[in-house]
């Protein structure tokens, strides 16, 4: 029968992996950088797609009203100029603000597992601590 | 029991009962928070006669009690841009476009700051909007910041689309049109409207003043947050209204104020013991035997002043002179 403290250090160690296995899990296959950067890329897509929303409309908006269409009537290179700069600029914003959450997802993630590293060699010890009393009595009998 | 004694007591008494009970009451509470919001969008617009059936907005706010805050705020988008879709082709298609976009910069980083875009719309439904900053300082992080500002131009721009949708559908040849009209007026309604951009300034301070002052360690930092963030709020808007016209009642101002700083200080003296902690039952094995624990987080009924116990013996206090 394990004793309170076992119970105890077991109890936490399963309350962990109640709420946070599967996430834990999830990131700890990757390197810190692989996470950042394979999840930078979907955020990547993300700020692509609300960016190419904008200026697929502001450009629609110029074709259909103002009857400007790029390739005749305006250089096609300085019209889109300023819609490829805010393309570029949103996207690089937006994985920097990626980078940060993500960092801090990671590192929450690595603290949480140092935790429970620590829960764990606590309980080894204090098993190998038992088993050793438990031999010591039974050799002095 | 002193006063104070006595109010923790109640404190303890009302948590023990919802902690007895948490795994009822947090899904019936995210059940009618849920419902809540899908009525309001219902009544507000209505356009979508399906999604006005109480029975459909039963089951989809069952549904969203089993969804993360990401699904959640991507149902409401969903809901919010068909009934705009139903009332005018034009402004739905504004709405999804605006909406899908805060969707994917701001609700896929930051799923739980998300929903104080619906609490901020919320809250000014209810007259009481000062609470917002002051809770999403308290217990939350800066993106909420953001979510704030979003709530606060959702609010004062959904009269205009209102008004949008109330007008006819158009051909669709014109459709472009009609668009382009409309982000037009939204647009001069966000640069000229002083209400609005009070709005966004007071209560961005509020919140950014009470977030730093919580975190410094101080006793009762907490409630010194909220006291500087309400004194900010009603400094704010009085210059607002005094020097920039700003249409507000004084009275209201000072009264829903009021009111949502109680509402505050309450949160906050029930959050110290809560501590988003729950009841947890675990279950493990070893060689031997099988364990089924219940983990209840205990709750301290005690205030956190010291005392200093002395134990003095009979020599302490003079009982030598009886000895020879």
């Amino acid at each position: 029968m394990a004793s309170k403290e076992e119970i105890i250090l077991m109890t936490k160690l399963a309350l962990q992996d109640k709420k946070y296995a599967r996430e834990n899990k999830k990131l700890n296959s990757y390197f810190k950088w692989d996470y950042i950067y394979i999840n930078n890329w979907s955020s990547r897509v993300a700020a692509g797609i609300a960016a190419l929303i904008i200026i697929g409309w502001l450009v629609f908006k110029d074709i259909y009203m103002k009857e400007i269409i790029p390739i005749f009537e305006v250089e096609l290179g300085r019209y889109l100029y300023k819609y490829i700069f805010f393309f570029i600029v949103l996207i690089v914003v937006y994985s920097g603000i990626s980078t940060m959450v993500h960092k801090r997802k990671y590192q929450e993630t690595q603290e949480r597992l140092d935790e429970y590293q620590k829960i764990i060699r606590e309980l080894d010890q204090y098993q190998y601590l038992k088993e050793t009393r438990e031999k010591d009595y039974n050799d002095t009998i | 029991m002193t006063p104070f004694n006595q109010m923790l007591h109640i404190r303890s008494e009302i948590i023990s009962i919802y902690k007895k009970h948490q795994r009822i009451i947090a899904p019936i509470l995210k059940f009618i928070l849920i419902t809540s919001v899908l009525l309001l969008i219902s009544n507000s617009m209505g356009y979508a006669k399906i999604l006005n059936k109480k029975s459909v907005i039963f089951i989809t706010g069952l549904i969203g009690v089993f969804l993360p805050p990401r699904l959640i705020m991507l149902l409401f988008l969903l809901v919010t841009s068909a009934h705009s879709a139903a009332g005018s082709l034009g402004a739905g298609i504004i709405v999804f476009m605006l909406l899908i976009i805060v969707y994917l910069l701001f609700v896929r980083l930051y799923p739980e700051e998300s929903l104080f875009i619906v609490a901020t719309v919320l809250a000014f439904k209810f007259h009481i909007p000062y609470i917002i900053p002051l809770i999403a300082g308290l217990f939350s992080s800066f993106p909420a910041l953001v979510a704030l500002v979003i709530g606060i131009i959702l609010w004062h721009c959904a009269p205009q689309l209102m008004v949008m949708m109330g007008e006819q559908s158009e051909d669709l040849v014109d459709i472009v049109d009609v668009i382009d009209s409309k982000i037009t007026s939204l647009q001069t309604a966000f640069t000229s409207d002083q209400t609005l951009i009070a709005n966004i300034i007071i209560l961005s301070l509020v919140l950014l003043s009470v977030h730093i002052i919580k975190k410094q360690k101080i006793d009762f930092a907490e409630y010194m947050a909220i006291f500087i963030g309400t004194t900010i709020n009603l400094i704010g808007f009085l210059i607002a209204i005094i020097l920039f016209n700003v249409d507000m009642g004084v009275l209201s101002l000072i009264l829903f104020t009021l009111i949502c700083a109680i509402i505050a200080i309450v949160a906050q003296f029930f959050s110290k013991v809560v501590d988003y902690s729950r009841a947890e039952s675990v279950q493990f094995e070893d060689d031997n035997n099988y364990y089924y624990v219940r983990v209840v987080p205990k709750i301290n009924i005690e205030s956190q002043s010291k005392r200093i116990h002395k134990n003095y013996t009979k020599e302490d206090i003079g009982g030598t002179s009886h000895e020879g």
